[in-house]
């Protein structure tokens, strides 16, 4: 079972994460689905988390391989963060490793402006 | 005092009713955000169990929860194998956030473990092991 869906604007792939727990359960599937994407040449994802209300190392670390894959050919930016999924962002500093943005629309204007 | 008893087939099914279990729970005693915290602390121990303790065989996993008014007590019991004293885990995350080949991409759950609890301890007898994870309420011993 998919656990994104994705939506294409301009040369932006928006990446909807559709499950409420991005966990031990599904990160495998979901980092292979993110390295399907960007290994067909999607480089710049804005990762939207809004729909999720629980991550554990799994799940981050998912994200953190989806980042290194993209490298610096591109950018992963995290939009749509709950607080309760923020606190493990910041203690584990990754609040520090990711752009991220209150909304996905936040997230694309970025892009334009850059 | 009120204690509560969850046990299944360690599984990472089973890991998310745990985990849904211990927020609602604790939520009752602490804040929500704490709470969901201590979720997240049981579930990487719980991750671990699933995943190194049986690794590729089949056992269970037993909680005890123990809700008081100063403190929240989670000890999660196993018969898998015993965690070596060096863990193959850090209790230290240690990175730099610029470096992107120095990015970690998992061993941080007992980092998290270590950061959430206030106090932990392990100990193995008779093939059976047994993680304790404290948190104290209302700030005492919060340091």
């Amino acid at each position: 079972m998919a656990t994104i869906t994705t939506t294409k604007a301009a040369n932006v792939m928006v990446v909807t994460v559709t499950e409420k727990r991005l966990d031990a359960k599904i990160a495998v599937s979901f980092k292979d689905e993110m390295a399907s994407l960007i290994n067909a040449g999607e480089t710049t994802v804005v990762l939207d988390l809004s729909n999720v209300g629980f991550v554990d190392s799994s799940g981050l670390g998912a994200i953190v391989t989806s980042l290194k894959l993209i490298g610096r050919k591109g950018d992963l930016l995290v939009a749509g963060v709950k607080d309760d999924v923020m606190t493990m962002f910041t203690l584990t500093r990754m609040d520090r490793v990711f752009q991220m943005f209150p909304t996905t629309d936040d997230a694309l204007n970025s892009l334009i402006a850059k | 005092m009120a204690l509560l008893h969850l046990s299944g087939e360690a599984t990472f099914d089973t890991v998310r009713l745990v985990g849904m279990a211990i927020r609602a729970v604790c939520a009752s005693v602490s804040s929500s955000s704490e709470a969901a915290q201590i979720e997240l602390a049981v579930v990487e121990a719980s991750n671990n169990i699933v995943e190194h303790a049986y690794r590729a065989v089949q056992g269970d996993i037993a909680l005890d929860v123990d809700i008081g008014e100063k403190k929240i007590v989670i000890a999660l019991h196993d018969t898998g194998e015993t965690m070596p004293t060096a863990s193959h885990q850090s209790a230290n995350l240690d990175f730099d956030p610029m470096n992107l080949d120095d990015l970690p991409e998992g061993g941080m759950g007992l980092f998290l473990m270590t950061s959430i609890m206030d106090e932990q301890s392990y100990v193995s007898v008779n093939g059976k092991n047994t993680l304790t994870l404290t948190k104290f309420l209302h700030g005492e011993n919060n340091d």
